[in-house]
């Protein structure tokens, strides 16, 4: 494992490491005062100082150092959360996540300047606790430029530079009694426990070290990918116990770790736990490390000793999991475990699925035209192809709570700039969508509820005039719903104010002056490419581009936009977004030779029309009579330019599809082929983007096929409509 | 007497490698001489090796020379405590 990728790890755990904090912050200003939840915050800004110390990252090191202080106060009791403070600690956490940003190159290094010294002034406030803080600080900060004392190329040897910013333990008088047994993970990927051996023993020039080769087994039984060493270190009493748990910072899930004071109840020193003293030999010292090894002759394949662990005095690591660390090792098994796999690798199955797939439409296709009589296999095939591709997709699904965990922070920056009070409500973090459908529509997420905040909630002043609370509620929900997963952004303010929005429309020239409009078709107009009725252009909205960007972000990722909006209610903006964007259920219809493809979701019925159902409206417009409910019918080939197909609707099958900006539509197309799943390829890849295709896939006799986009198209044909009025 | 020879890269796929040659020298009981001259660099699991080996050996009455340990190889006993373990085998 490379430095680099080392570094990738401490980031992609710095990320997670802030989503857990922002959580519990979250969780404390809706009142929660539960030690686990500020504990769960100390342990991440802890986490994320020493990754940042070990990598040279002076700035977030030393932020997270202050943050950390007023968090240990807090966590100890020495001082209590009311408002004020929580306000500090999330701007602390803003800050920290700038922070985070930055040393990923995604932006500056913020100016912590301000948020530091409210922390510093909070840290003071309590004090004997915080002026040994403060005094670290000032060294480093002395030193800005200085890199940290152990890079990364001693394989995380944390440097004494961190162990020097913590606070001297008021009680280090007795020596450090450290026990130390790696586990099998420890030596797996280049891991080399020797190397905190190491370092550990730097930090006090007379340690002494003892090592424990009882766990060591008969050559016989001997694995050479396990781990039997263990090792038992007296320390100086005045190193700083973070220097010490900092060592170990990486490793805390792959070893036994206690760290107690010699002399302490549960001091449990390998030597007199497992062997008797007259087994402890002192060696000569080796330069400046004095070595003492216990000489241990165990019987083969000794059982493994219970680790010398105490609750209440192990690292913070140990201390605060005892939950999920002690239990560890007696129901490894039962735990949920996890691994971290390269995207690259996931896109593979993926696409192999994908390949499977359209292998297995091939072979039905084949073995369909020598007529062999495969059906029960064929099905067996098509229930395991499922399946795995349930799997495969599963692999690369993810909570939307990575793209939720960002909502708070954007509404308090919104709330901070308007003046205006929010209380968020989020809902269904925890519904799962693919990891490209996550990673795209973080955007589109922040215009809708920057829009909602700015443009939806109306002022406190003028919510208590209309009778309403001063606070404005704003809700964030996740579902899945039939093969897709809606978001919905919800506010209870004033609602979109058509009359204002078709003025604006017909001034900007987008609605013809006497074009009579629905309530819907009004709404929709705010999705209109530089369309806005903000009165001034802020930081917010009012540019006029957020909610056609919205819609574009959206629709790329083959998902729709809609709203639902009640005058002096409210305003509900909901995206409905497919699952996956690789593999889909299709229908396959043919119009002339051309094979096209319509997802399944999208349609709703198909039929052969009787003699009066279609209406002609002159020459190439027709509506279909669906139980009393006219739609228009639209005639695929000609809009597509296929030459051959059906003119006559009469004579046509018609697929009913729903849409979400048009409702529902009617396909004309000469006959339904077959019903299958099928493969999405890109043709912005391969090709370039086409308004109304949603891609291509490849069909089981090889002939490529087009996957029609109905809301794409219909909203392309309605836009020439409107312009053409204009 | 079983003689083995140490590589330069004493980690934990070499010990994967060298595990079966140390069961079958051990087996007999008889002298075994390592010769650990050529190590440049050593870790756990070489270390484990070795002291598996050792005390195997002896248990079945027979013993684990190490010879010519290199620097790198001494360095890294010491480190792990096992300084005077080696001593007495060498």
């Amino acid at each position: 494992m490379t430095n680099e990728d080392i570094q990738r790890i401490f980031m992609q755990e710095c990320e997670e490491g802030l989503g857990v904090a922002e959580a519990s912050l979250i969780a404390i200003q809706a009142g929660d005062r539960e030690s686990e939840t500020i504990n769960s915050i100390f342990r991440a800004v802890h986490s994320i100082k020493g990754g940042a110390g070990a990598f040279g990252f002076t700035a977030l090191q030393q932020f997270s150092h202050r943050f950390e202080t007023v968090l240990q106060q807090v966590r100890d009791g020495d001082r209590s959360l009311d408002d004020g403070l929580v306000a500090c600690l999330f701007r602390a956490f803003d800050t920290l996540a700038d922070h985070a940003a930055a040393i990923r190159g995604e932006r500056d290094t913020p100016d912590d300047t301000a948020v530091s010294e409210e922390l510093d002034r909070v840290a003071e406030s309590t004090d004997a606790l915080a002026t040994a803080a403060e005094v670290a600080v000032a060294e480093i900060a002395a030193e800005p430029d200085a890199p940290a004392a152990g890079s990364p190329d001693d394989d995380f040897g944390f440097d004494d530079l961190l162990g020097s910013l913590d606070d001297v333990d008021p009680v280090a008088v007795a020596d450090w009694i450290v026990r130390f047994k790696p586990n099998a993970g420890a030596l797996a990927n280049g891991g080399e426990p020797l190397l905190q051996l190491r370092d550990l023993t730097s930090l006090a020039p007379d340690a002494e070290v003892i090592i424990d080769l009882s766990a060591v087994p008969d050559i016989d039984d001997f694995n050479a990918e396990g781990s039997y060493f263990a090792w038992t270190v007296r320390l100086d009493g005045s190193v700083a116990r973070s220097a010490i748990e900092d060592l170990f910072e990486f490793i805390r899930d792959d070893c036994e770790l206690s760290i107690v004071r010699e002399g302490e109840s549960c001091a449990v020193p390998a030597e007199s736990a497992d062997h008797p003293s007259d087994e402890v030999v002192s060696a000569a010292p080796v330069e400046s490390l004095v070595v003492a090894e216990a000489l241990v002759t165990a019987p083969a394949a000794a059982p493994e000793e219970a680790p010398a662990v105490c609750p209440d005095q192990t690292t913070p690591g140990a201390t605060e999991q005892p939950k999920s660390d002690a239990p560890r090792s007696a129901n490894a098994q039962a735990a949920p475990q996890a691994i971290r796999v390269d995207l690259d690798k996931l896109d593979r199955l993926v696409n192999t699925v994908g390949e499977l797939v359209i292998t297995q439409a091939m072979i039905a296709q084949r073995l369909q035209g020598v007529g062999a009589d495969a059906d029960d296999e064929l099905a067996q095939l098509d229930y395991l192809t499922r399946e795995l591709q349930d799997c495969a997709m599963s692999l690369r699904a993810q909570p939307i709570r990575s793209v939720f965990s960002r909502v708070p922070r954007i509404v308090r920056e919104v709330e901070a700039e308007t003046g205006k009070r929010v209380r968020l409500e989020v809902e269904g973090e925890s519904t799962e969508l693919d990891k490209t459908v996550i990673e795209r529509i973080g955007e589109p997420l922040t215009h809708m509820i920057r829009n909602a905040v700015d443009h939806g909630l109306e002022t406190p002043q003028e919510r208590l005039a209309a009778g309403k609370p001063e606070e404005g509620r704003v809700r964030l929900a996740a579902e899945h719903r039939g093969g897709r997963i809606l978001i919905s952004v919800t506010d209870d303010g004033r609602g979109i104010n058509r009359e204002k929005v078709l003025e604006k429309a017909r001034e900007r020239g987008i609605v013809g002056p006497d074009q009579k409009l629905s309530d819907e078709e009004i709404d929709n107009l705010i999705f209109a490419p530089g369309f806005s009725t903000a009165e001034k252009v802020s930081n917010i909205s009012g540019r006029g581009v957020g909610m056609d960007v919205v819609r574009q972000g959206v629709t790329a990722l083959g998902g729709r936009i809609s709203i639902a909006s009640r005058p002096g209610e409210g305003s509900t903006f909901t995206l409905a977004l497919p699952l996956t964007l690789a593999i889909a259920d299709g229908m396959i219809v043919s119009i002339g030779d051309q094979l096209l493809v319509l997802p399944l979701t999208h349609v709703t019925e198909c039929l052969r029309p009787g003699e009066d159902e279609v209406q002609s409206f002159g020459p190439g417009s027709s509506m279909l009579n669906i139980r009393g409910q006219f739609l228009p019918v639209l005639p695929l080939g000609k809009i597509l330019s296929i030459e051959g197909g059906i003119t006559d609707p009469k004579d046509a099958v018609l697929v009913v599809v729903e849409t979400e900006s048009r409702g529902g539509v009617v396909l004309m197309v000469d006959a339904i082929r077959d019903q299958r799943q099928v493969v999405i390829k890109s043709l912005e890849t391969h090709y370039r983007s086409i308004e109304g295709l949603a891609g291509a896939t490849i069909l089981g006799d090889g002939r490529v096929a087009l996957i029609i986009d109905a809301e794409s198209l219909t909203e392309k044909l309605q836009l020439s409509k409107l312009q053409n009025a204009a | 007497m079983a003689k083995l020879s140490l590589p330069a890269m004493l980690d934990r796929n070499a010990c994967i490698g060298l595990t079966p040659a140390f069961v079958s020298a051990v087996a007999e009981g008889t002298p075994v001489e390592v010769d650990a001259s050529a190590v440049e660099r050593v870790g756990q699991s070489g270390l484990q090796l070795l002291v598996a080996a050792a005390h195997s050996a002896e248990r079945r009455g027979g013993c684990l020379t190490l010879l010519s340990a290199s620097a790198a190889f001494l360095e890294a006993a010491q480190r792990a405590a096992l300084g005077r373990w080696l001593e007495e085998r060498s």
